[in-house]
Order: C-alpha cells, then sequence, then structure tokens
C-alpha cells in the first residue's frame, strides 16, 4: 500500500471580496519530503497554508494531512501537525517556559515528558536566557524560535512553516535549518514557505512555485529548476518588468 | 498640514465606519445628538432657568471629552508614529493633528450642544450672540487640546503595571464623580431645578470652572462688564494653548510599547503543579490577569469607580450605597472584560489547531476571571454590610452577587467570541492602552445592559418580597440569584465555546489582521 501524502491540498479556493487570493491550488507533498512554497509577494503562500493546516476555511477545495481530512476529521490531522505562522500573535504574557508549559499541558502531555521537551528545546533553541521575558519583549528572532519550539513541541510528523527565516539572524537560521534536516531525516515532512530561492535550493528537495494565486510548477527541485539556478526558473515562471535604465532618472541627481 | 490631516482623517472615517465600529460609533452619535437636541430644546423653553441648565450642560459635555479617552475613546486613526521619520516641526505637527482631531462625530455632535449657548445668547442680545460663537469654539479647541494631552500623558504613563494602575485612578474618580456627583451638592434633580436654578454656590462654581466661561462671557457681555468677557474669553485661549503646547511636549517623547520583565521569585522552576487543560487555561489567564496592562488597567478603573460610586454619597450621610459595592464592583468589572479574544488578537490561532480545547479556553477563562474578581467582590460586600451595620442589605447581595458574578462569567465570554473588536495585537500595539481600545466602550455599555438583564430576576424576586413585606418571598431572591448565576455561567458558557468550535477560523479573521 502507497503510503498517502504528507499534505494532499485539492482545488483550494480562497476570494477576499473581488480578489481571488488562492486560485484552484492542487499541491502533493510527499512523506519524508523537505518541501519549499515559493512566490513573490502576494502570490497567495500564507493563504494556502492556512487554509491546508484548518486555520482559514476554503471557499472551496480540501487539503488532507497523511490522508486524514483537515475539516472534517480535524483533531486526528491537526495532532499531526505542527504550526508556525507568520506573524500571528501568542500568549504574549508569559514567558517562552510558561507558554510552552501552557501548551503541553492544554494537548495533555504527562508532567515529566513534557519539563524534559522544554528544557531540551529552550536550550537548543537558545532561548534559556530569555526566561525573564514574556513572549512579548522578544526580537522578532526570538519570536520566530519559541513559535518553531510550540510548533515541535508535540512531536507532530508534518511542520507546515511561514517564513521560518524572516528578521532570523545568522546563527540562528543555521540552528533552525539543521533543526529541520534532522526531522526530516527522522521520517518527518517539512513544508516552508520563502522568499529566499539559494535558502530553499540548499534545503528543500520539492518545490512549488506560486504566482497570483496559482501554483505555476511543483515538483523535485531539479525538475523545476531544469538545468539553471531555482532563482532562474523563478522569474522566467513569475516574470519580472524588465527595466531600461531610463527609470527613476531623477534619483540620480 | 492641518489641510493634509483632515482629508486623511475623513478618508479614515468613512473607510472605518463598517461593523462593530459603525454599530457603536452611530449609536453614539445618535445618543449624543439626542442630548445635544434635548439641551437646545430645554434651553428654547419658557420658565426655564437656561443659564443654570446651560452651566450643568457645558461641564457635562466636558466631563464627557474627559472621560472619552479611557472608554477607548482616543483617536486611533491618525498616530505620531505616523509621522516619526518626518521632518515636520513638532508646532506644525500638533496643529495638523489638533485640525484633524476636531474633525469627527464627536466634535461635531458637541458643536450641536453648544450652539445651545449661542441660542440662548441671541435672546439675550446681538451683543451676547457675537462673544457666545468665538467662545464655543475656543472651548471645544480647549477640550480637543486638553483630550489629546491626557491621551498623551496616559501613553507617558502607561509603562508599567503600576503606571497602568495609577493612569486608571484619575477617570475612575471623574467617572464616579460625575454618576454621584450630586450627593456632595445636595442638589435634588428635579423639574423645580429646572425652574428655580442651582443653588447659588453651585451656580457660581460651574460658570468659574473653564468648561463654564463661555457662559460666563455670554452673561457678562449682556450686562455690559467687558473686563470679564475679556478675561473669559483670553482664560479660553490661553488654557488652549498651553494644552497644546503640553501636548507637543508629549509627543516628542520617543514612542515605545511597554515590556514588563519579570523578576521570578523561583527562575527555572516548573512551578505549576496543576495539570488538566482547563487549569492550564485558567494559569494562563490569571498570569495575563495579573501582567497584561490593558486588562490591569480596566480592573483598576472598575474598583476604584465602584468605590467612588458608593463612598460618595456618604458625603450627605447616605450610606446605602456602601452595601453595594461588590455587586457594583463586579458589574462595571464584567462590563470592561468582555474583549477577552479580542485583546489576545490572533493568538487565537493556538486554540484552532488544538481541535478540542476551545472547551478549556472558555472555561478556564471563567474561572480564572470569578477567581480574580469574587474574592474583591464577595470582601466589599461583607465589609460594607458591616461597618455599615445595614442589615437589611444582605437579602439584597446575597441575591445580586451570585447573579451578577456567575452571569458576568457566562456574559463575557460569549460576548467575546459573538461580538468581536479589532485591537491591534499584544506585540504590535502602541503606547497607550486607551487609543488600543478601539471600540471597546461600545462592548462596556453593551455589557452594562446584559449585566442589568443576568440581575434582573433576582432583583425582581427580592423587590417583591420588600414591596409584600415577606421575609419569605424577600429570601426568595437569593436561591433566584444563585440558580441564573449558576444557570448563565453554564449555558452562556456552552454556548461560547460551541461557538469557538463550530466558527473559530471566521472569528480569527474578524479579530486577525494578517
Amino acid at each position: 500500500m502507497m503510503t498517502p501524502p504528507a499534505l494532499r491540498l485539492a482545488g483550494l479556493v480562497k476570494s477576499f471580496g473581488d480578489t481571488t487570493a488562492v486560485d484552484h491550488v492542487d499541491l502533493a507533498v510527499p512523506a519524508g519530503s523537505f518541501f519549499g512554497l515559493v512566490g513573490p509577494n502576494g502570490a497567495g503562500k500564507t493563504t494556502t497554508l492556512s487554509m491546508a493546516v484548518g486555520l482559514l476555511r476554503p471557499d472551496a477545495g480540501d487539503a488532507a494531512v497523511f490522508g486524514l481530512d483537515v475539516w472534517r476529521d480535524p483533531v486526528e490531522a491537526k495532532r499531526r501537525i505542527g504550526v508556525l505562522p507568520d506573524g500571528l500573535a501568542l500568549p504574549e504574557r508569559l514567558t517562552g517556559r510558561e507558554l510552552l508549559t501552557y501548551l503541553g499541558q492544554l494537548r495533555g502531555m504527562p508532567a515529566g515528558i513534557l519539563a524534559e521537551r522544554i528544557d531540551e528545546l529552550l536550550e537548543v533553541l537558545d532561548l534559556g536566557r530569555a526566561e525573564q521575558t514574556l513572549v512579548l519583549g522578544y526580537s522578532a528572532g526570538m519570536r520566530k524560535k519559541i513559535g518553531l519550539a510550540t510548533a515541535l513541541l508535540h512531536a507532530p510528523r508534518l511542520l507546515v512553516l511561514d517564513e521560518p527565516f524572516e528578521a532570523v539572524d545568522p546563527v540562528s537560521a543555521a540552528t533552525i535549518r539543521s533543526i529541520l534536516r534532522r526531522f526530516v531525516t527522522g521520517g518527518g515532512s517539512v513544508v516552508l514557505s520563502s522568499h529566499v530561492m539559494p535558502l530553499v535550493e540548499q534545503i528543500c528537495d520539492h518545490v512549488a512555485v506560486m504566482a497570483g494565486g496559482r501554483v505555476v510548477a511543483a515538483g523535485p527541485l531539479d525538475e523545476v529548476r531544469g538545468g539553471g539556478s531555482l532563482e532562474e526558473a523563478f522569474v522566467t515562471l513569475v516574470g519580472a518588468p524588465a527595466l531600461n535604465g531610463g527609470e527613476l532618472a531623477w534619483l540620480a541627481s | 498640514m492641518a489641510g493634509v490631516l483632515i482629508r486623511m482623517k475623513l478618508i479614515l472615517l468613512v473607510r472605518s465606519f463598517t461593523g462593530t465600529k459603525a454599530a457603536t460609533v452611530g449609536t453614539g452619535a445618535l445618543l449624543g445628538l439626542a442630548g445635544a437636541l434635548g439641551l437646545l430644546w430645554l434651553v428654547s423653553r419658557d420658565g426655564v432657568a437656561a443659564g443654570d441648565v446651560l452651566a450643568l450642560g457645558l461641564t457635562s459635555w466636558a466631563l464627557g471629552w474627559l472621560g472619552g479617552p479611557l472608554a477607548g475613546g482616543g483617536d486611533a486613526a491618525i498616530r505620531r508614529e505616523h509621522f516619526a521619520l518626518l521632518p515636520i516641526p513638532t508646532r506644525r505637527l500638533v496643529v495638523g493633528l489638533l485640525g484633524a482631531a476636531l474633525v469627527g462625530v464627536g466634535p461635531a455632535v458637541t458643536l450641536v450642544a453648544f450652539a445651545a449657548l449661542v441660542w440662548y445668547a441671541a435672546g439675550l442680545g446681538p451683543a451676547a450672540a457675537l462673544v457666545a460663537v468665538p467662545a464655543v469654539l475656543l472651548l471645544l479647541i480647549l477640550l480637543a487640546a486638553v483630550t489629546n494631552m491626557l491621551i498623551g500623558l496616559l501613553g507617558a504613563v502607561v509603562n508599567s503595571r503600576l503606571g497602568a494602575v495609577l493612569s486608571a485612578l484619575p477617570w475612575a474618580a471623574l467617572i464616579g464623580f460625575s454618576s454621584q456627583g450630586w450627593a456632595l451638592f445636595g442638589v435634588r434633580v428635579d423639574r423645580r431645578l429646572l425652574a428655580e436654578g442651582l443653588p447659588d454656590g453651585v451656580a457660581t462654581t460651574l460658570r468659574a470652572l473653564p468648561p463654564g466661561w463661555p457662559l460666563a462671557a455670554v452673561e457678562a457681555a449682556d450686562r455690559g462688564d467687558w473686563p470679564v468677557v475679556a478675561v473669559a474669553l483670553a482664560g479660553l485661549a490661553v488654557l488652549a494653548a498651553t494644552a497644546l503646547a503640553a501636548w507637543a511636549w508629549l509627543l516628542d517623547r520617543p514612542a515605545t510599547s511597554p515590556v514588563i520583565r519579570l523578576r521570578l521569585r523561583r527562575p527555572g522552576g516548573h512551578g505549576v503543579a496543576a495539570t488538566g487543560a482547563i487549569a492550564a487555561v485558567v494559569g494562563k489567564e490569571l498570569r495575563t490577569w495579573s501582567r497584561d496592562l490593558v486588562r490591569l488597567h480596566y480592573l483598576a478603573f472598575a474598583v476604584v469607580y465602584g468605590l467612588v460610586f458608593v463612598l460618595l454619597p456618604l458625603a450627605s450621610g447616605l450610606a446605602h450605597f456602601l452595601p453595594l459595592g461588590g455587586v457594583i464592583i463586579a458589574v462595571m468589572i464584567a462590563a470592561c472584560s468582555a474583549h477577552l479574544h479580542s485583546s489576545d488578537g490572533t493568538a487565537l490561532w493556538l486554540t484552532l489547531m488544538l481541535p478540542g480545547s476551545e472547551r478549556a479556553d472558555v472555561r478556564g477563562r471563567q474561572v480564572a476571571w470569578l477567581l480574580t474578581v469574587a474574592p474583591v467582590a464577595v470582601l466589599l460586600t461583607v465589609v460594607g454590610v458591616l461597618v455599615t451595620g445595614h442589615g437589611w442589605a444582605w437579602p439584597w447581595t446575597t441575591a445580586l452577587l451570585p447573579a451578577v458574578l456567575g452571569g458576568g462569567a457566562g456574559l463575557i465570554v460569549l460576548v467575546s467570541v459573538y461580538a468581536p473588536i479589532r485591537m491591534p495585537d499584544p506585540h504590535r500595539r502602541g503606547s497607550n492602552p486607551g487609543e488600543d481600545g478601539g471600540a471597546l466602550s461600545g462592548l462596556i455599555w453593551l455589557m452594562l445592559g446584559l449585566m442589568a438583564l443576568a440581575a434582573a430576576p433576582a432583583l425582581a424576586v427580592t423587590v417583591m418580597g420588600a414591596r409584600a413585606g415577606s421575609v419569605g418571598l424577600l429570601w426568595a431572591g437569593t436561591p433566584v440569584g444563585l440558580a441564573t448565576g449558576a444557570l448563565l455561567f453554564w449555558g452562556l458558557g456552552h454556548l461560547a465555546h460551541r461557538r469557538l468550535a463550530g466558527r473559530g477560523p471566521e472569528l480569527l479573521q474578524q479579530i486577525g489582521t494578517p
């Protein structure tokens, strides 16, 4: 029997007023893959990922995690997902440790296991020094890291990360990369969105390119980028306005 | 500069007139307009001491302006932060911001109310009318300037937990005073007041305070007492200029959002012994109640308002309100607490990612609210009754307190889930909890109405008992209060977590600013 894909999106549609943000998106993320979702600003990446994990109700279409429908079987589907949304709040008046403890208790995790995991997560993500600070006072990079910790806490099988490397310093980025690699090596699957092509090229084995609410290319990395770099393929697929050199002449004066 | 900002404000006003905000602004405008037209009507009637009515009217409107920022009436539309990088001198910016502040529903309605003074002056003669116009305009500018200065001051003070509590005190005292201030003067508000006017001392005091200066100027012009006219008008202008200068000084301070650094007693300790989902939410909520500046601010406001409300009548020897202090504070805190999900903002996504945790989310918030409020309310009630020796109050308090505590715990989660308002996420807030309140004042009024309904059955039974002189019926209010409290706690909480489970993503979208 074939294992179902870690994430399968079928015919997802979402409109906001007159704008169609996501326009019939189909996507399959193979189990055990490290999947990069790239696209220009406003391509619909965040909207797609929100619908994929059950935070935004689609106008049409389905999302399934390991064959479990996110909207019809939310308990089992969401148990297998860890999510890092971009820019959403956390319970801001808790310290990092208090936040993780709260989430673990909410999930009914045994106290001993929970405490061990929290110690380890705070240690690995270098958040140990911030135990006196409320999440509210975290820097942008620390927010990403505590967000990743909340996504990892319950040992999910699929991580869905929206812009996990934005505003993260190089050292923390390297830490996050190695954590994610280890997660995939251990049989987990990762979907992440990013603007940074070299980074996606470096860590992902599958990619999808979104533009204007549609998936314009998807598949194994080498297939999508052909002979060139991902960036070249991206510009070809998405299109970039050609500058003839005469624009913004007033800047030179 | 002023022209640009006024156009910007008009566009923002039109665009923001949607949803809950449109409803609250619309209701507020209608109520304000009714008050303004009522004042006009009263002043134009024969046999009314129009001068004294105007003195009361102007003072009430001024108090309303001062109380506005606390109830979330602050103008979040155009913020200082928006201009942080533009090379505009602060003085020009303040004039521009003042211009923008004068454009809006509030100033328009106020101007209608102030037209009553012009109407009154026109009846006195052309000279008085000529003085009235600049006088009311100056008062409006003064009120706008003082209100904005206070908002700035609030922002400067509220950067710590102590600041959040302290800054609530003057507002609470002010609003408590305006609802119970009659007791200080021993003034009975009735038909005789309209015809005969205020007692001399009160009438003079109201005219001597800045909101009464336009009236004083108009009446002086009628008498031909020009020095008084000049002093009154110049006084208004000087006060407005001073307030503007203070506002400009406050604007020059860097805008930072407040952050608390904790000194934990047991750093690194795992601390929490309780297990289970509801206990986890209770723990999170209790921490939030003690650390969130907005929640602390409103908590302090409710307690101080309640204390002023029951203590002020003591000035006229009335101790009857004292036993009810606990009930009043519980009602006020409930009214200020219906923004739980709105003020937590997009953190709701965590609950949505954990299907089945909706019930714990709601029940935990209810329990934490009760744990925060009930001890204060019960203590104040017991102390209030014992200190005054008003033993008659026992059946009333034992009937009302459980009804408002249980009803409050049910209503806050229900309203929080069904009537979300858009607030900036906690990590994106500016420096002023009043400004960030947004449409909070609408929720407060809605909650006050609903709380009255929650208390109605227990109150009705107790009143019937008192009327009939039946001790049995009087005390029957207590089980009725307990039953309504328990039923509302359970039933409304049930509705709330059902709604959260069924329409969670939609709630996130309504709250969220993705």
